[in-house]
């Protein structure tokens, strides 16, 4: 059965509060389904709610107990379903700046050792660079594999960028 | 022997809420010197008010009127503007950067102190009490279709005065 638009106040009422039950879901998703300026508003006011939890929260812990008790609600409003990438990139970022660093620091200070220019230093630190750059992108593909477990709603992602390593193949 | 009891039963009452008021007034405040003079104001008036009659929802009925206080006390002494950086150790655990989080609770208690008595006792109950609308309606002995346009006015009150400076809340 349709619902008009004062019905669904209610609803939407209950769907931010999480009290919703499963029939009215039902009926307030077919009519958001239809009418734009509800869906705008049960993602509006769902905004409002989340700044308000977060704005009077007294300490981080409470905070993302709190988000990930609410994530119902931006479920529901669909707003934090990237949330899986964006944990992903994060990782990977951390992966590949832990990587850069503990590898790059002593080859960083080898390109002191010599001399810029043409000659055998040059050729053997171009050597050096190209091994520090596959090591690194092993490690990187390793890490990814990892993340990859620790995330598999993002196994498309992490597959093509394994892809875009050279690195598909392994395990 | 009697009013010793009775004493005893108020202070028992009061105490078995106090840190409940004392984490409403600091969450609003963010300040532990106002917050404890919530509580003490708030002892005072369950009190006085437990002499006369004890009330339905002692819990609700302090934390109403310790969120009341709050907002008594902000209107006279400009509570968010001055007293919500005297507490560094609590704001500086917030997520967001601590210059952002105090303009952000500033502007959230100046949206919740121009809203009804009414309708910031729905909002607070259901955002930070979690509590259901019928167990909110309950206490305030109010309908609960009443309690949901409470809470629905309250949150686009809140949205029209912080839109502008925090969130495109009105985009898709």
């Amino acid at each position: 059965m349709k619902i008009n638009c004062e019905t669904a106040e209610g609803l939407i009422a209950e769907l931010l509060g999480e009290e919703i039950d499963a029939m009215d879901r039902a009926r307030l998703d077919q009519h958001l389904s239809d009418c734009v300026d509800c869906r705008r508003e049960v993602a509006s006011l769902s905004r409002v709610q989340s700044t308000l939890i977060d704005g009077l929260e007294p300490r981080a812990s409470f905070a993302s107990a709190r988000s990930s008790d609410t994530s119902n609600t931006h479920r529901a409003t669909g707003k934090r379903n990237g949330m899986p990438m964006v944990r992903l990139a994060a990782m990977i970022a951390i992966s590949f700046g832990l990587g850069y660093i503990v590898r790059g620091m002593p080859e960083t200070g080898t390109s002191n050792d010599g001399p810029r220019g043409n000659g055998p230093n040059e050729r053997s630190a171009v050597v050096r660079t190209g091994q520090r750059g596959d090591g690194l992108r092993a490690e990187f593909a390793a890490r990814l594999k990892a993340a990859h477990r620790l995330t598999p709603g993002a196994s498309d992602f992490s597959k093509s960028l394994m892809a875009l390593l050279g690195n598909d193949r392994e395990g | 022997m009697t009013q010793e009891v009775a004493a005893n039963s108020t202070l028992d009452g009061f105490e078995a809420q106090r840190a409940a008021i004392y984490e409403r007034a600091l969450r609003l405040t963010h300040c532990a010197a106002t917050a404890e003079d919530v509580v003490q104001d708030t002892f005072l008036r369950w009190q006085a008010q437990v002499a006369k009659e004890m009330p339905a929802h002692p819990r609700a009925w302090l934390l109403t009127v310790a969120t009341r206080r709050v907002f008594e006390l902000a209107r006279v002494k400009h509570l968010p503007t001055t007293t919500l950086q005297a507490e560094p150790e609590v704001a500086r655990v917030t997520e967001m950067p601590r210059g952002d989080s105090v303009l952000l609770r500033g502007d959230i208690l100046r949206a919740l102190s121009e809203l009804t008595d009414m309708q910031r006792d729905v909002l607070l109950a259901k955002v930070l009490e979690e509590a259901t609308f019928r167990e909110i309606a309950a206490q305030l002995d109010i309908a609960i279709p009443t309690v949901k346009t409470h809470y629905l006015r309250a949150l686009r009150h809140v949205r029209e005065k912080l839109g502008p400076r925090w969130s495109s809340f009105h985009e898709d």
